[in-house]
């Protein structure tokens, strides 16, 4: 119990300093971001409206400490200003509908990846120097070494374009009602099939050779060694000896390396113009929305935080080792 | 004498490496008698677990079993199958590793990795039934039934030993081999857990291969000691004609190093130089450079182990000349 | 069959011989040679990347090896005048984060206590915001240029090689030799710099080379943005435009495989590379695959039980 209570002081430190740098961010840019936007949207915001994003930005003229505490105010009422692009729209709206998307597409892939990785590398050094264990690391390694969103460019041209067999792009078609209807459902996993199709691709690799390698260490362990001079069948100490300690160090890899793929998955929704974070973010950033793409990185940031400490609580209930109050 | 419950022959063992391989244990001939207490002696290195492994054929790579045979209940275990060997371990012959600290599962229960050992040789009909036998074998080594769900890592060291024993003796084997099992405890704790398993052998009657470098608690314990030293068979005799009359130089040094707390005083000292290199033997006898009594077909020649009594054999030249 | 192993060579002649005995390391270093020198003399043997000299679109045809862009220039140009600019920045970010990260790790683990305390929670806070998403807002905030985009990357890239440099500072400087240095008087930094970080050198070659890869996907994902220079010739600025045209929906594939592949290509190379270097510091690898080759010669296959080849007697 106290494990998890550490572990939440831990995110919520890492919570702030994340809003810290964004408070930061902006200011130790050369110039004045709210000139910039003004400058940018010359004639078209009235000063009232430039006055509001100033505000809503934090940068009014008080002493830095007080726009510091107003910022984090805001930031605790989940009010992430007003965007610039879709003025006025605040960022948490638009932020919103992206969201839902975003956890679908890279939650889904990176659950089906870590779990079909985990059983490859399972069986991997089970039956080591097997064909998979020689063909399917290598492979895996150059698939991996391709940038996520260029796998998902080829998908796309060759599975969407070529062949025909997918949708070129957004998360649903026009032709469907959006609902819990099987055909909007159906319709979703069709647009939804390369995006996270090429997400599982690129990572599959990453958590194969790494179960594969821990795999290896545990089956030369002690315990094993006694599990299978104790005549256990193979499948018990493959799975309930080896398999099951050797997920412990997986599963800590797995928190961390969240970030990591989520990031790639951004990246692939531009390509497949999935409307989810990713794809708001380059818009953001194209249009030099700042606080729009402010608002996106805190929402990621405090998504992956949040999933971290789940992935931890997890833990807990994996290693009886980590469950001793005293 | 009645013929033996196992027999090893001439067991050759080889590690193989990138460099060539290595000889760890080099035709090993020795007996076990039902019932009896062999002890196994020598330094770290020697090929005593080697050989305690390579019975049950559980020696991971890169070990090759390269020659003899392992004779047990009229067969010969190099010979078994994968499934015949599942039935001769544990049933037939059971272990208790060096630490058992290691040797348990950290995220399964004492009791489910009993159970599970129940379970595989079909000696337990239910859960219920393996859970009973569970408790019993557990009060069997001094343990409380509550330990039943406990995890390793809440136990100490001594009861992870028990624990290891009380695995091993599940399926009523014929035959416990003993790797060092009191290594990585305390000196109190140790003499508890050897007069514990000391009681169990004298009451179910098992055979026991006892393997430990310390010479001294081999001797209160067992009936018969073998002696090993780089990879080969040195001595073999009953315990208290190891003693009082060891042939071999090797022998003698260690029981001069190792003193008896009850005799009376003994100079204190031990063999000069480091033990031999398995990898790259000394030639002849592999003592040779380290003995006292060295004579020149030492360097040459290798001793084989001469019958000095029915039950006391040694390997030295001394004893042929 | 007892044969005497030669002591091993250290150094770099232990680096030479490890790849060329590892097939996956000579195909990394062969992958990464070949790169090398394209990104060296490549750009003498190609058309100015910038020049609009074609029909836009044009598949790959005897005179455009690789085709055009949707601006009308060879893409075969842009490939190759990409790769210098992308490996230097690549090589240099990953070189960087090792310094940085390796110094930070260094200090955690050799001073402990609450400097320790500190630097850990510093690097684990980096590591666990996810890097993309940081990277990419700071780049935003930033004038747009290659400096800005190393700089983004080494700021959100250190923290993994610190943890990983921190670990095996703390396992080596439990060790024997350094007692015995902290006894002898040495100071911390002779210790550090004499007795931990030669002992770490595979582990920092290790990283270099991770890092790099890291890097240079990175760098071509933030490009592919266009968070870098959109005027320069780098592989991630060659998407950027490969997609800023439209190639994906008009079907030039021609217009980005080739930067893929080559960014593919690259790390793959590091990779291999890599784990060729992990027989040095992994001899149980190698010690397997001796014992699988002598079973294998004796017709035995693998079982889970100790096997048996008759040998002697």
């Amino acid at each position: 119990m106290r494990f998890i209570l550490r572990r939440l002081g831990f995110y919520l430190l890492a919570a702030w300093a994340a809003l810290t740098l964004n408070f930061f961010l902006p200011r130790l840019m050369p110039g004045d971001p709210a000139s910039a936007i003004f400058a940018r949207f010359r004639g078209q915001l009235r000063p009232e409206a430039l006055q509001a994003v100033r505000e809503a930005f934090g940068l009014t003229h008080a002493p830095l400490i007080s726009q510091y505490f107003t910022y984090l105010g805001h930031v605790l009422r989940g009010d992430f200003g007003v965007s610039v692009a879709y003025f006025p729209s605040p960022v948490s709206t638009i932020i919103g509908t992206g969201l839902v998307w975003t956890t679908f597409l890279a939650g889904t892939a990176v659950l089906i990846s870590f779990a079909i990785g985990t059983l490859l590398g399972v069986v991997a050094a089970w039956w080591r120097h097997g064909w998979i264990d020689t063909v399917l690391p290598p492979v895996f390694a150059l698939l991996g070494a391709f940038p996520y969103f260029w796998l998902a460019m080829v998908a796309l041209y060759f599975f969407g374009f070529e062949l025909g067999w997918f949708p070129l792009g957004h998360a649903y078609g026009d032709d469907v009602t959006p609902g819990f209807n099987l055909a909007f459902l159906a319709d979703v996993l069709r647009h939804a099939a390369l995006p996270i199709g090429t997400v599982v691709l690129a990572t599959l690799g990453g958590w194969m050779l790494s179960m594969r390698n821990t795999m290896v260490a545990v089956l030369g362990s002690d315990y094993v060694n006694l599990a299978r001079a104790k005549g256990l069948p193979p499948s018990r100490v493959v799975l309930r000896y080896a398999a099951r300690n050797a997920l412990l160090p997986s599963v800590t890899g797995f928190g961390m390396a969240l970030g990591f793929v989520l990031g790639g998955s951004l990246l692939t929704e531009i390509v497949f113009s999935y409307p989810g974070q990713g794809y708001l973010l380059v818009q953001a950033v194209r249009s030099q929305d700042y606080p729009l793409m402010q608002g996106i990185f805190l929402v990621i940031t405090l998504a992956v935080l949040g999933a971290n400490w789940l992935v931890d609580i997890a833990y807990l209930w994996l290693d009886p080792r980590t469950r001793e109050a005293s | 004498m009645a013929s033996p419950l196992l027999s090893i022959r001439e067991l050759c063992v080889d590690y193989i490496s990138d460099g060539g391989s290595v000889r760890a244990l080099d035709r090993v001939s020795l007996d076990l008698q039902a019932g009896e207490v062999l002890g196994v002696a020598g330094e770290s290195g020697c090929g005593k677990s080697t050989m305690a492994q390579a019975i049950l054929r559980i020696l991971p790579p890169p070990a090759v079993i390269t020659g003899g045979q392992v004779l047990f209940e009229g067969r010969d275990v190099l010979t078994l199958t994968e499934a015949e060997l599942r039935t001769l371990r544990w049933e037939r012959i059971a272990m208790v590793f060096q630490s058992a600290m290691d040797a348990l599962n950290p995220v399964l229960t004492v009791g489910e990795q009993i159970a599970d050992t129940l379970q595989a040789h079909g000696a337990a009909p239910s859960t219920s039934a393996a859970q009973a036998r569970a408790v019993e074998l557990l009060e069997m080594v001094g343990l409380q039934r509550e330990r039943l769900a406990s995890f390793p890592h809440q136990l100490s060291g001594g009861m992870r030993q028990r624990v290891g024993i009380a695995i091993a003796l599940a399926l009523k084997p014929a035959v416990v081999i003993l790797d060092e099992p009191t290594t990585a405890l305390d000196v109190i704790v140790e003499r508890e857990i050897l007069e514990e398993i000391h009681g169990l052998q004298r009451a179910q009657g098992f055979a026991v291969m006892f393997i430990t470098h310390d010479l001294n608690r081999m001797l209160q314990f067992s009936n018969r000691v073998a002696v090993f030293y780089a990879a080969k068979l040195v001595e073999v005799a009953p315990a208290a004609e190891l003693r009082s009359a060891a042939r071999h130089p090797y022998t003698q040094g260690l029981l001069r190093a190792f003193p008896s707390v009850h005799g009376g005083d003994v100079k204190l000292s031990n063999i000069p130089g480091t033990p031999a290199s398995v990898r790259n033997p000394p030639q002849g006898c592999r003592f040779h450079p380290r003995c006292d009594k060295v004579m020149d077909i030492c360097r040459v020649r290798e001793p084989e182990l001469t019958q000095l009594s029915a039950q006391h054999s040694a390997a030295c030249h001394l004893l042929t000349s | 069959m007892s044969v005497p192993s030669s002591p091993r060579s250290t150094g770099a002649r232990a680096w030479l011989e490890a790849i060329r005995r590892d097939q996956k390391a000579m195909v990394g270093a062969a992958l990464l040679t070949f790169f090398a020198l394209v990104s060296l003399v490549g750009p003498l043997l190609v058309p100015d990347p910038t020049a609009l000299m074609a029909v836009p679109l044009q598949p790959p045809s005897a005179a455009h090896w690789l085709g055009t862009t949707g601006q009308g220039q060879d893409v075969l140009a842009q490939t190759v005048v990409g790769t210098r600019i992308s490996l230097l920045i690549g090589f240099g970010v990953g070189l960087v984060v090792v310094l940085v990260g390796s110094l930070v790790g260094v200090a955690a683990g050799y001073f402990g206590g609450r400097v320790d305390g500190l630097l850990s929670l510093l690097f684990n806070v980096f590591l666990v915001i996810p890097g993309l998403p940081l990277a990419i807002v700071m780049a935003a905030y930033l004038p747009s240029g290659p400096l800005t985009v190393a700089a983004v990357l080494v700021f959100t890239g250190w923290a993994w090689n610190a943890r990983v440099v921190r670990g095996q500072t703390l396992a080596l400087r439990r060790r024997d030799f350094v007692a015995a240095s902290l006894v002898s008087g040495e100071s911390s930094l002779r210790i550090i710099t004499r007795e931990i970080l030669p002992n770490m050198t595979s582990l920092l070659v290790a990283q270099i080379i991770g890092s790099s890869v890291y890097a240079i996907g990175a760098l071509v994902g933030l490009e592919f943005l266009g968070l870098g220079d959109v005027s320069a010739v780098t592989w991630g600025t060659n998407l950027y435009w490969a997609s800023n045209d439209s190639a994906l929906l008009t079907g030039a594939w021609w217009t980005y495989v080739p930067t893929g592949v080559c960014v593919a290509l690259v790390g793959f190379g590091l990779v291999m590379l890599n784990s060729g270097f992990d027989e040095i510091t992994n001899p149980r690898l190698q010690m397997e695959r001796a014992w699988q080759s002598y079973l294998g010669a004796a017709g035995q296959p693998t079982s889970r039980s100790t096997p048996v080849v008759m040998r002697h007697g």
